[in-house]
């Protein structure tokens, strides 16, 4: 069901980013005519020559983002647990530049993508990477093809398989490559890749490089995918009809910018009707779904067999960096002679993979002990108690149960701000997402849940933005009128 | 008569399938290197960019393991952005530590159809990817000063005459034939 946006919420907004607008350009106006009269080194740009790196992005982050910065990238001081401490910073220039101060607030923590508490010390992982870090030391430096290969990385790519329930996987030193340079060893030239328009820009950019044309599906909508997919199959490669040589659908988990799982049973149907092959992009849902943290194929009772390419990170539940591939023996193979992230990248830091390894174990109860299942239940449960919460007071939450990533509508540019300063004010971290990461008109703030939140972390949490969302007036839908809420929640 | 290129020791290598598959053996070959990169011998041991190098190793650890916006500059990032502008004659610099993706990565965040969705700051090598080695770093810093001549002699200037030497050599070679 499509989110439905109330007029005056529309109206309010486009008219706020209008009149932020328009002030910016005619500061830019007077910044113009002034600089008639001195040289800058606006002179530097060639006659004739369009800017490289001005324009309207330029604009956007001189004249609104500067404005809002100290909102955004605020450096903390501890490990990212449920509790940190963020560093206050002062700006004497309105926010154009900002100054870090040695104090710090410790604040209630639902930023971090924290999913199961593995980014604070902890007791089965700590001692294996300290060791480890006196064995291998901090980093190979070295490409995975020369000397960057330790047995770390050859037990984490069978652990990771076995994980998943794949045959095979490999790992990469750095997330965002493992989606934007491998995209382009999977399919190329004469190819289609059928993209979800919400996927991450790793996943666009990989397409992009990938030589294949790329079409795109209404978020979420297997029927639209279905209707996609007739068309291209029986339309065939542009110009010359024929058929295309390989059709990869590329669909998230959990997409992070609006906590939603993805319909994967019924997006493996219409593939397996088309022929098309799938790749699931599991980098916040691995670790943080399924009931053994198998991601979203246990969640939703997919078959991983079903699914030819599973991509993950080790960046949100697993406490670490890098990322990985899970599929068959001939595609990791393949891969591996060919993704220039396997080939010239440095490799995966050996503590950082130990990291891994420490917690999927952990995870798969093969620690001795069974934190992993007490974890996956607690983020569960955690999870639903605190969207049910946000819910009753009246928010506009974004996301389906299960899912600890939840987006709540702000909407307007001049509550992300006030929202965001008036919870850190308040000892609460929050991360207020806006354009160009979202539509315009649909400015958020996203709370992540962690294992490690407690029943009154939640509490106080719920306390501190209910109280602020009252004042900054976002509760959208009221309590007084229950019939609407439920019908405006869509999913 | 000019010092021999430099040589390296070649592992030998056997095979029982025709080459399908080959297995290394402990034997090595020395043999003249015409196959590296090595336009002015800096990828061997240097009498001056090796004892850098180690006490940059020493201070700075194998690798930050942080990205460059992180934990991952050091005085010595900063030191090698200033100094290829100045060689090459740039007023600025930034350095990725992987040099496939100083291309690949880079000219996405340059030029696009939709360029708004590539903010100058929103480079990912910059902003995901580990930092360049320090001791990576220290070695490109001190290879620099010695082409600069600003390491007290004139071995930078002996090696550029030196490769172009040897390259007439090769031409006189051929009109002999």
């Amino acid at each position: 069901m499509a989110r439905r946006l109330a007029y005056t919420t529309a109206l309010t907004t486009l008219f706020s980013y209008g009149l932020l607008f328009a002030f910016g350009q005619l500061r830019d106006l007077f910044r113009h005519l002034l600089g008639c009269f001195r040289p800058n080194k606006d002179d530097d740009v060639k006659q004739g020559y369009a800017p490289i790196c001005v324009g309207l992005e330029d604009f956007f982050v001189r004249r609104l983002y500067l404005r809002v910065q100290d909102c955004f990238g605020r450096p903390i001081a501890s490990a990212p647990d449920s509790w940190f401490d963020v560093v206050e910073r002062t700006s004497d220039d309105n926010n154009k530049t900002l100054q870090r101060t040695s104090k710090t607030t410790r604040c209630l923590n639902l930023t971090s993508y924290n999913y199961l508490g593995f980014a604070a010390a902890d007791e089965y992982c700590v001692p294996r990477v300290v060791d480890s870090l006196k064995k291998y030391s901090a980093s190979t430096c070295s490409a995975r093809v020369d000397g960057g290969t330790t047995k770390l990385h050859t037990e984490l790519e069978e652990l990771v398989a076995r994980f998943v329930g794949k045959p095979a996987a490999v790992v990469f030193g750095m997330g965002y490559v493992t989606n934007s340079a491998t995209i382009p060893c999977l399919i190329g030239k004469g190819g289609l890749i059928i993209s979800d328009s919400l996927n991450h820009n790793s996943i666009v950019n990989g397409a992009r490089g990938s030589d294949a044309t790329v079409r795109v599906f209404r978020h979420n909508c297997p029927a639209h995918l279905e209707k996609v997919l007739r068309e291209q199959v029986a339309g065939g490669q542009p110009r010359t009809h024929r058929a295309w040589k390989k059709i990869v659908v590329v669909v998230e988990g959990i997409y992070s910018m609006e906590g939603e799982l993805c319909k994967l049973p019924e997006i493996i149907a219409v593939c397996k009707k088309y022929k098309a092959y799938t790749y699931l992009d599991e980098a916040h849902s691995i670790g943080a779904v399924g009931r053994s943290g198998r991601g979203v194929c246990e969640l939703l009772g997919v078959d991983p067999a079903d699914v030819d390419v599973m991509m993950g990170t080790f960046t949100k539940s697993f406490g670490s960096c890098g990322g990985y591939i899970a599929a068959s023996e001939e595609i990791v193979q393949h891969l591996k002679h060919t993704c220039p992230g396997h080939l010239y990248a440095t490799s995966m830091s050996p503590p950082a993979v130990q990291q891994v390894i420490s917690a999927i174990r952990v995870v798969l109860g093969e620690d001795g002990s069974s934190r992993g299942a007490q974890k996956l239940a607690r983020i569960r449960e955690n999870s639903n108690f605190f969207r049910s919460e946000l819910k009753k007071m009246g928010f506009e939450v974004l996301g389906d149960n299960d899912s600890p990533v939840m987006p709540i509508m702000l909407y307007n540019p001049a509550k992300i701000p006030a929202f965001s300063r008036e919870c850190f004010r308040q000892k609460v971290a929050v991360i207020t997402v806006a354009f160009p990461v979202t539509p315009l008109l649909l400015a958020r703030a996203r709370f992540c849940i962690s294992a490690s939140h407690t029943r009154e972390d939640l509490t106080k949490a719920l306390d501190v933005i209910s109280r602020v969302g009252d004042l900054v007036g976002i509760k959208y839908f009221p309590a007084q009128r229950p019939k609407i809420a439920e019908a405006g929640h869509g999913n | 008569m000019l010092a021999i290129s430099t040589a390296f020791d070649v592992v030998e290598r056997t095979s029982k399938d025709n080459n399908k598959t080959l297995q290394r053996t402990s034997n090595t070959t020395r043999c003249l290197n015409l196959g590296s990169y090595n336009y002015l011998g800096f990828a061997a041991a240097d009498e001056y960019c090796t004892p850098r190098v180690i006490e940059s190793l020493k201070k700075y650890s194998a690798s930050t393991c942080s990205v460059r916006v992180d934990g991952g500059t050091t005085k010595l990032h900063n030191e090698l952005e200033e100094l290829p502008a100045r060689f090459v004659g740039k007023p600025a610099a930034i350095l990725f530590g992987m040099c496939y993706v100083t291309n690949s990565a880079i000219i996405p965040c340059l030029i696009g159809k939709e360029i708004i969705q590539h903010l100058k700051h929103s480079c990912p090598p910059h902003l995901y990817a580990t930092s360049m080695s320090p001791p990576g770093v220290q070695h490109v810093i001190s290879a620099i000063k010695v082409i600069l001549g600003e390491d007290g002699s004139n071995r930078g200037a002996q090696k550029l005459a030196r490769i172009r030497l040897r390259f007439l050599q090769v031409r006189a070679q051929e009109d002999g034939f």
